[in-house]
C-alpha cells in the first residue's frame, strides 16, 4: 500500500466530508425545506388572497329581497345567494349562528340596513350597498314617472374610459419586491453558509482534528475544500429556491411574468453572481473560524465579516430606484450581487455591465482569499484563545 | 530513521527547544519523557513539519522530508483529534484517502484496524458515543490507517486501562517488528521503560538523557550501593569516601567516592558482623527522570 498520495484531489476529499456532514444534519435539511416553502408562498399567497370569486350568503326577508337582485354592470368577483326568510328576527338568528354570512333587513327610517354578526366582508358590503341603493333609485324614478329603462340607463352610465401611456411599463412595486428577494436570499444564503464554514473551522480547531489534518493536506486545499463543498451546498440551495420562485410565478402569476420578461434572465444572473459573491466572502468567514478557538468566539471573531454582508444589504435599500446611488453600489463588489440582478431586471443593462460588475468582485475575490489564507494559515494551529486581527496577520507561519 | 539534528524554537521571548536532537531509528520504539511544558509536544510537531523549527534540521531517511513523505507518516496528537459527530469507519477512511490511500485500500484497513481494536461491530457509530477509552483506540487507529512508515504518538496511553494499554503495545509492537520507528511520549514511566527500545528525557527544552534504558540506569548508578547486615550501622558515615544518602534500621543507602570506598565499606562491616547483602543501586526510571530533570 505504498500509494502516493494525490495532492490535487484532497480538496475534494475535504469538501465531500463537508457536503455529507452538512446533508446529514437535521437542521440544515430543515432550514432549506422552511426556506422553500417561504419562496412558495411568496409565490402563491398573494395569488389566492386576492384572487378567485368570493360566495356569500345573505339573509332578507319579503320586503328587503326585491332590493337584492343582480345590478348590471357587477364585477362578478363577488357572488351573492339571497335566503328569504320569515321576520327580522328569523334572520339575525341566522347571522349569529354563522348560517347566513350577513343579513339585509328594513330599517326604521326607511333605508335597509345591512346586519352582520362581528362585521361584513368588505367586498360583500360594497355590492350590497350598490344594489339596495340601484333597487331604491329604481323605484324613486319610475314613481317620479321616469320609465323604469331609462332609469336603469342612467344608473349604468359608463365612468369616464382611461388611456395610459406607457400601459406595458414595469411595476415598480413588483420590481422592488423581486429586487427585495434577490438580496434577501443572497444574504440569507451567504450567512447561513458562511457560518457554517465558520463553525466547520472552529469545530477542526476545537477538536484538534485540523492538527491531524495539516500533517497531510496543505492548508491551501484544506481551505479550497471547505469553500467548495459548502459553496456547493449553497449554489444547489439557490438554484432550487430560484427555481421554486420562478416556477411558482410562472403558475400563479402568468401575466407578470409576461409583463416582466427580464425575470428569468435576472434570476440568470443573480445565480451567477451569487457564485462569484460567495467565493468573494466564504474564504472571509473561513477566516473568521480559524481566528476563534471555540465556538463561543465565533460571535466575536464573525463579527467583521457578518458586518460586510449587512452593510451592503440595507444599503440597496437606499438604492430602491434608478439612480447615481444604484448605478454605483452595482458595481461595488459587496453590494452587486444584490444590485445588479435588479438592474437587469429593471432592464436597464445589458450583458456588459454585469459582466464588468462580476470581473470587479473577482478581482476582490482574489485579494480577499489572499488576506484570508494569511489569517487562515497563522491561526489555524493556535488553539490557545481566539486571535485578534492584528495579531492572526502579524504571525509568521 | 527520523533525525532531528539541533533543533531550536522559540514562542515570542520563550526559548521552548534549545538544540533538540534525537534520532527513532527504524524498527525501534523510542520513549520520549519530560515534565509537561518541557518541549515534547513542540518537538513532535516539528518532526512532523506541522510547525518550523528556527534553526536546525529534520531528516528522515537521509533527506529532509516533503510532503509526500510526511504523509507516510502516522501522527497521534495529544489533544487527540476526530469529528465528535463522525462515524469511525467513515472518519478513518477519510483520513486514510487524504494520506492517499485508495478508497477500496482504506476502507478494508479501517475496518481491519477496528477489529483489531475490539471496535468492529460499532463501525457506522459516531465517535461521540464511544466511552473515552474506545475513542483513543479509534484515535490509535486514525494513526495507523494509512500504514505509516514512522509514528509519532503524543501520550498514546493516557486514559486506557491496563488491558487496553498491552493491546495497544502489542499492535505498536507488531508495526516495530515490521520495520516502522516509533516515537512516543508518556508520563507513565513504568510503562515507557517496559515498552521502550530507547529514551529520551527532554527538560527545559534540552535533551538530558538519551539511550537504552538499562545503560542509562547503569551509567548513573555506579556510585551508590546499598548494606543489609544485623548489627547497627551507625558507623558507616565515618568510614572515608563514604557519605550516608538514607538510613533505616539494618539497612543504608550510601554514595561512595574513589575506586575503592566501596570495598573498605564491605571489609569494615564484614569486620563488624554477618552482611545480608551489599549491591550497587540501580534507580528506577523515575528515579533518573526526577534525578536528570531536577
Amino acid at each position: 500500500m505504498s500509494a502516493t498520495p494525490g495532492v490535487q484531489r484532497q480538496w475534494w476529499l475535504v469538501a465531500d466530508r463537508e457536503m455529507r456532514e452538512r446533508l446529514r444534519d437535521k437542521g440544515f435539511v430543515f432550514s432549506t425545506l422552511l426556506l422553500l416553502v417561504i419562496v412558495l408562498a411568496a409565490a402563491f399567497l398573494p395569488g389566492l388572497v386576492s384572487g378567485g370569486t368570493d360566495r356569500y350568503e345573505v339573509a332578507a326577508t319579503s320586503t328587503t329581497a326585491p332590493l337584492l337582485a343582480e345590478r348590471p354592470g357587477e364585477s362578478g368577483d363577488v357572488r351573492v345567494e339571497v335566503r328569504t326568510v320569515a321576520d327580522a328576527a328569523a334572520a339575525e338568528a341566522a347571522v349569529r349562528a354563522g348560517d347566513v354570512d350577513a343579513a339585509v333587513l328594513p330599517s326604521a327610517s326607511g333605508a335597509a340596513e345591512v346586519v352582520g354578526d362581528r362585521n361584513v366582508p368588505s367586498g360583500l358590503g360594497e355590492v350590497l350597498t350598490a344594489r339596495v341603493r340601484g333597487a331604491q333609485a329604481v323605484g324613486l324614478l319610475t314613481a317620479a314617472g321616469v320609465d323604469a329603462s331609462t332609469a336603469e340607463q342612467v344608473l349604468t352610465l359608463p365612468p369616464p374610459a382611461q388611456r395610459l401611456l406607457d400601459p406595458d411599463a414595469v411595476d415598480p412595486f413588483t420590481t422592488y419586491l423581486l429586487g427585495l428577494a434577490f438580496a434577501v436570499l443572497f444574504l440569507q444564503i451567504v450567512v447561513i453558509f458562511g457560518y457554517s464554514i465558520a463553525q466547520s473551522v472552529v469545530m477542526e480547531k476545537q477538536t484538534r482534528v485540523v492538527e491531524l489534518l495539516v500533517t497531510t493536506v496543505p492548508v491551501n486545499q484544506l481551505l479550497v475544500g471547505k469553500i467548495v463543498g459548502n459553496g456547493l451546498l449553497a449554489l444547489g440551495q439557490i438554484v432550487l429556491l430560484v427555481a421554486a420562485g420562478l416556477g411558482g410565478l410562472a403558475i400563479a402569476e402568468p401575466e407578470l411574468l409576461e409583463s416582466l420578461p427580464s425575470v428569468p434572465t435576472a434570476a440568470v444572473w443573480f445565480v451567477v453572481f451569487f457564485v462569484v459573491g460567495f467565493a468573494m466572502l466564504s474564504c472571509l468567514w473561513a477566516a473568521a473560524g480559524a481566528m476563534a478557538s471555540r465556538l463561543e468566539d465565533l460571535q466575536s471573531t464573525a463579527t467583521p465579516v457578518q458586518m460586510l454582508v449587512m452593510l451592503p444589504f440595507f444599503a440597496t435599500f437606499a438604492a430602491n430606484d434608478p439612480g447615481t446611488l444604484q448605478t454605483v453600489l452595482s458595481y461595488v463588489p459587496l453590494s452587486s450581487p444584490m444590485v445588479m440582478p435588479k438592474r437587469v431586471l429593471q432592464g436597464d443593462v445589458g450583458w456588459t455591465e454585469p459582466l464588468i460588475a462580476l470581473l470587479v468582485i473577482a478581482a476582490t475575490a482574489a485579494l480577499f482569499v489572499a488576506v484570508a489564507r494569511r489569517l487562515y494559515e497563522n491561526s489555524l494551529l493556535q488553539t490557545g484563545r481566539s486571535l485578534s486581527l492584528r495579531s492572526a496577520w502579524r504571525r509568521a507561519a | 530513521m527520523l533525525v532531528l539534528d539541533s533543533i531550536t524554537r522559540r514562542f515570542g521571548d520563550r526559548l521552548a527547544l534549545d538544540a533538540v536532537s534525537l534520532a527513532v531509528p527504524d524498527g525501534r520504539m523510542v520513549g520520549f519523557v519530560g515534565a509537561n511544558g518541557a518541549g515534547k509536544t513542540t518537538t513532535m510537531r516539528i518532526a512532523l513539519g506541522v510547525l518550523a523549527p528556527d534553526s536546525g534540521t529534520v531528516t528522515f531517511r537521509g533527506t529532509a522530508p516533503d510532503l509526500a513523505q510526511r504523509r507516510r507518516f502516522g501522527y497521534m496528537p495529544e489533544e487527540r483529534g476526530l469529528y465528535p459527530k463522525g462515524r469511525l469507519l467513515e472518519q478513518l477512511v477519510f483520513l486514510a484517502r487524504l494520506h492517499g490511500v485508495d478508497r477500496a485500500a482504506a476502507a478494508t484497513r479501517a475496518q481491519d484496524l477496528l477489529d483489531r481494536l475490539g471496535l468492529g461491530g460499532r463501525a457506522q457509530d459516531k465517535l461521540e458515543s464511544l466511552s473515552l477509552g474506545n475513542q483513543q483506540r479509534v484515535q490509535v487507529a486514525a494513526a495507523l490507517v494509512h500504514d505509516p512508515e514512522l509514528l509519532v504518538l503524543d501520550e498514546p496511553f493516557s486514559g486506557l486501562d491496563p488491558l487496553a494499554v498491552d493491546a495497544m503495545a502489542e499492535l505498536l509492537r507488531e508495526r516495530v517488528r515490521a520495520g516502522v520507528g516509533v516515537l512516543f511520549s508518556s508520563h507513565q514511566l513504568d510503562l515507557v521503560d517496559r515498552l521502550c527500545d530507547e529514551l529520551v528525557i527532554l527538560a527545559g527544552g534540552r535533551v538530558v538523557a538519551a539511550g537504552e534504558p538499562e545503560e542509562l540506569r547503569r551509567g548513573r548508578s555506579g556510585s551508590r550501593y546499598a548494606l543489609t547486615a544485623n548489627g547497627p550501622l551507625d558507623w558507616v558515615g565515618d568510614v572515608p569516601g563514604v557519605r550516608l544518602v538514607e538510613s533505616a534500621p539494618g539497612r543504608v543507602v550510601v554514595e561512595v567516592e574513589g575506586s575503592d570506598a566501596d570495598q573498605r565499606l564491605l571489609a569494615e562491616a564484614l569486620r563488624r558482623g554477618p552482611v545480608r547483602s551489599f549491591a550497587p543501586v540501580v534507580p528506577s526510571l523515575s528515579e533518573l527522570f526526577s534525578e536528570v530533570s531536577r
